[in-house]
């Protein structure tokens, strides 16, 4: 939070406002109304909505196709009409740029997705029945927690890669990554189930006699929500990055269709790394701009959502 | 606290039990005959020779059998031989482990020692410009992957300047024409680790930083800080003497965590820079199916990740007397 922001709940006035403000308005409400007053995460979120924005619009404006070739055209530097210049195919780099950045993002999105549904389902069921079954369940995500990260990652890309064509590698990359990633959110959504299984609105439920799949997805999910959106942008975040690492290896997405990732892998070719470096450079570029600005606005909600921010 | 080490040390062995059985299961699961890695293409070999090969490589049994073969070969230290190298795989690795360690051993002792006290300083001035300089280094550092800032660094440092070496880990003409002393062959591999230890250094300081800060910060409001500050003690006195033995508690069980994420994260840096550790290797065995290699290095690497959960959760038990033993 910024020095300007911290300075507003300081001022005893404002202090007593916010109170005020946050007995009439529900938890999502306060957590806007803090958002919006972190400056720094309101720019993270506005440079992350323009990148999505970008991601969506250039491919449709521009003049060029992904498959286009013109290889009398080939490794131009940037100019006017390829704004980022040409690679060795003629392709224009700035389109390929943004077509990339479609498949990173969208791979970070749906891994993160994919690893809350199964972390957070199998923390509330560990949670939720407690003795035997949790035992079992947080066992087995310890060991998948015990596994080491990247390596595993490397061998089961390669075990697994070379049986999915290269349209549905995208899918595999996101299926790799999820099945690994789940156990720190299992464990995080567990620890705060069983502090709101004791709680009085539980006793509630058992007297209404819901069922038991209606108290854990109605009423003690919903609880952990804010714990699992900000867990879930920082683990999108950290998708991009690792399947970036994934296809700068080759293990992950391959040409033709581009990511960032493997649009940098082109570096380890001596020649293009020397000679045509608009072909390596953007790439980079726009993976740490993308990550920064999304850990800016996973932050960001974090602090908005913490209840030890106003004391 | 004997109990509880004893206790966990027996945890462990069924996790790396489980841990080495989808190792082995994924390596079943690769694509390629390694007897075929092992002659290269095209070789004429008569389908008996093969068979002699796929026995000598340890192959020819069920995969079952193998995976037991593998487990008591390994207790006894005999890591099976390598596919690529045509070497016991223990050779190969007892080479290239040291340099692995040389590379992340430096970088961790340089992040732990830069990270402590600028987090401290950082989370005394919260907000201050010195806070607000390391907390967007921490944020961009957090953003860039690893191999794009090595790549960066030898693009902008290492190509312009002579001093610095592309990659690798010694200069291979000096390395195969004999060094004049063992000063200077020490001198060289200073030389060229600069870089790859600068990536690996900053990348971890991204986030140890943020780590150490936000620990401090924690410490300080809480009362006991306020208690000695209102008995009048020196600034320096309730940071040093008082906050920061507290603030360092969840700091040193993170030496147990960050080893194996180092040694996890060098394997992209080890393959930019070409350097010869474990990483590299792990990386070309698998390219290279060759099936030992990439067994036993990815047993260190579980090996590693179980020692340095173990050793956090004994760390932290010992630091810090308020934590429950059971």
């Amino acid at each position: 939070m910024t020095q300007k922001a911290k300075s507003i709940y300081k001022d005893p006035q404002n202090k007593r406002k916010i109170k005020k403000e946050a007995q009439a308005m529900g938890p999502w409400k306060i957590a806007w109304e803090r958002f919006k007053k972190n400056r720094i995460a309101i720019i993270g979120t506005t440079i992350f909505i323009v990148i999505v924005l970008l991601v969506i619009i250039v491919p449709i404006l521009s003049p060029y196709e992904l498959s286009e070739f013109e290889l009398e055209n080939k490794n131009q530097p940037p100019s006017r009409d390829n704004w980022l210049g040409t690679d060795e195919q003629g392709r224009d780099v700035f389109l390929r740029l943004f077509l990339g950045g479609r498949i990173s993002i969208l791979i970070g999105l749906m891994t993160s997705i994919v690893t809350v549904i199964i972390g957070a389902s199998i923390g509330a069921i560990a949670g939720f029945y407690g003795g035997k079954v949790d035992n079992i369940l947080m066992r087995f995500a310890e060991t998948i927690y015990s596994l080491p990260f990247l390596p595993i990652l490397i061998t089961l890309s390669f075990a697994l890669m070379w049986r999915v064509s290269s349209e549905q590698k995208m899918y595999a990359v996101m299926f790799i990554l999820a099945i690994i990633s789940w156990p720190g959110l299992a464990r995080l959504v567990r620890g705060q189930i069983l502090s709101l299984r004791e709680q009085d609105f539980m006793v509630a439920t058992k007297a209404l006699g819901l069922s038991t799949r209606s108290k854990i997805f109605k009423h003690l999910l919903p609880n952990t929500l804010s714990y699992i959106i900000v867990n879930g942008m920082l683990r999108m975040a950290r998708a991009i990055l690792t399947e970036a690492g994934l296809s700068f290896l080759g293990l992950g997405v391959i040409p033709p269709t581009p990511t960032w990732g493997n649009m940098i892998e082109r570096a380890r070719d001596s020649y293009v790394f020397n000679n045509i470096s608009w072909l390596w450079i953007p790439p980079g570029i726009m993976i740490v701009l993308t990550v920064v600005s999304i850990n800016l606005l996973g932050e960001g909600l974090r602090d908005a959502f913490d209840p030890k921010e106003i004391r | 606290m004997l109990k509880f080490v004893i206790k966990r040390v027996l945890s462990l062995i069924p996790v790396l039990l489980i841990i080495t059985l989808i190792l082995f299961v994924l390596l079943q699961l690769m694509p390629g005959d390694p007897v075929n890695a092992y002659l290269g293409q095209g070789s004429k070999t008569t389908p008996e020779q093969q068979e002699r090969i796929r026995a000598q490589l340890g192959l020819d049994k069920s995969p079952v059998v193998q995976y037991f073969n593998w487990i008591g070969r390994t207790l006894k230290g005999d890591f099976g031989s390598s596919i690529q190298y045509r070497k016991p795989v223990k050779e190969i690795i007892g080479t290239y482990i040291w340099n692995s360690f040389l590379l992340n051993i430096v970088s961790l002792v340089l992040a732990f020692a830069i990270a402590i006290p600028v987090g401290i300083k950082s989370a005394v001035n919260k907000y201050g410009k010195f806070d607000n300089f390391w907390t967007v280094f921490s944020l961009i550092g957090m953003g860039m992957p690893s191999f794009f800032f090595a790549l960066l660094l030898i693009f902008f440092i290492a190509v312009p300047i002579d001093f610095f070496p592309l990659n690798l880990m010694q200069d291979p003409l000096k390395a195969a024409l004999g060094y004049e002393n063992f000063f200077a062959e020490i001198l060289d591999i200073l030389r060229h680790m600069i870089l790859p230890v600068v990536v690996l250094t900053i990348i971890s300081l991204a986030s140890l930083i943020r780590y150490v800060r936000n620990s401090v910060i924690d410490v300080i409001n809480q009362d006991y800080i306020r208690t000695a500050r209102s008995k009048g003690l020196s600034e320096k006195v309730v940071i040093y003497r008082h906050a920061f033995r507290n603030a360092l508690i969840p700091v040193v069980t993170l030496i147990g965590l960050y080893i194996p994420t180092l040694f996890g994260g060098s394997i992209l840096l080890e393959t930019v820079f070409i350097w010869p550790g474990i990483g590299k290797m792990l990386y070309s065995g698998v390219m290279n199916r060759d099936i030992w290699l990439v067994m036993s290095s990815n047993t260190f690497y579980a090996l590693l990740t179980v020692l340095g959960n173990f050793v956090s959760d004994v760390s932290y038990a010992a630091v810090d007397p308020r934590v429950k033993l059971e």
